[in-house]
């Protein structure tokens, strides 16, 4: 088997593996709840896709230094490690850029503090049954 | 720890977190075709969690092999003490974290095992999201009912 071949089956068998694992998870599941009143749960989420799109403009910027925060954070140990001194000036305009989002959701319109369940827009199927979260 | 305690640990490492993403995202360049592919992952899931709100830190855990592969085929590990260094505290905290919430779990569920054993109903233990969320939330039988027969389920679904 050629390397092109080999490259290609790795992925592959991974997604035949994610596969098998989703049509056989059920019995996993020790018992299914109505997940209807959790907010937050991947069906409510997708039904609310449309407050994704169109609140991308005030989510970019949070997910930007959420990213910087909790990544950078768990990615300290690499960065201690790996870092060469011709990245500084790339780095630190990188570093401003994060710094001036950050300084503009905190001193701005109250962004840094949006949740997914504080948005009005969308989600038709929960209309009927709002959360009391 | 008190709440004012953790979060002004939590803006004391605010800088070295940037610092380090910086010189992570600093390293995402150049031609290197497994760098463009991986930069293309990374920015699908930034949109990814931007679109579908996740922000919690574990649905972030999905970009962070992405993020870590550039910068070391860039550079390399040029200090292995350093980063070995850093990974030996990142373990020691993390087995500490684990065990305390091991061991946090383990005494919340034997309380519970002894009121239940006093046979206090499901309905009358407010355990927290995890507890009320088991013996009411996905035991609807056992939850207690609002006027209109839905489940109330303290931290889960009310107040």
């Amino acid at each position: 088997m050629g390397k092109a071949r080999i490259r290609l089956a790795i992925p592959a068998a991974g997604f035949a593996a994610l596969a098998v694992f989703f049509l056989t998870c059920a019995n996993c599941t020790e018992r299914h709840a109505d997940l209807h009143w959790i907010v937050n749960t991947p069906a409510n989420r997708t039904r609310n896709l449309l407050n994704g799109f169109l609140l991308l403009y005030k989510q970019a910027p949070l997910t930007a230094i959420s990213m910087a925060g909790i990544l950078g954070f768990w990615l300290l140990p690499v960065g201690l490690g790996a870092f060469r001194k011709t990245d500084f000036r790339r780095a630190a305009w990188i570093f401003a850029a994060l710094f001036a989002i950050m300084a503009g959701l905190v001193w701005g319109d109250g962004t840094f503090h949006l949740r997914w369940q504080s948005i009005p827009l969308g989600a038709p199927g929960n209309s009927g049954r709002p959360s009391r979260l | 720890m008190d709440h004012e305690s953790r979060v002004g640990c939590s803006r004391l490492l605010t800088v070295p977190a940037y610092s380090a993403f910086s010189l992570i995202l600093a390293a995402f360049r150049g031609r290197d075709t497994t760098v463009a592919v991986i930069r293309w992952i990374v920015l699908a899931q930034f949109f990814e969690i931007a679109i579908l709100f996740l922000f919690y830190d574990r649905y972030l855990l999905m970009a962070l092999p992405f993020s870590l592969v550039p910068i070391v085929i860039a550079n390399g590990i040029r200090r292995p003490v350093r980063t070995i260094g850093a990974a030996a505290i990142f373990l020691a905290v993390g087995m500490t974290g684990v065990h305390d919430h091991l061991e946090y779990n383990r005494s919340q569920w034997d309380a519970v095992a002894s009121l239940r054993s006093e046979g206090i109903a499901a309905s009358e233990i407010d355990g927290g999201y995890v507890v009320n969320g088991w013996l009411q939330y996905a035991h609807p039988e056992d939850a207690r009912r609002d006027a209109r027969g839905d489940v109330v389920v303290p931290r889960v679904n009310s107040l």
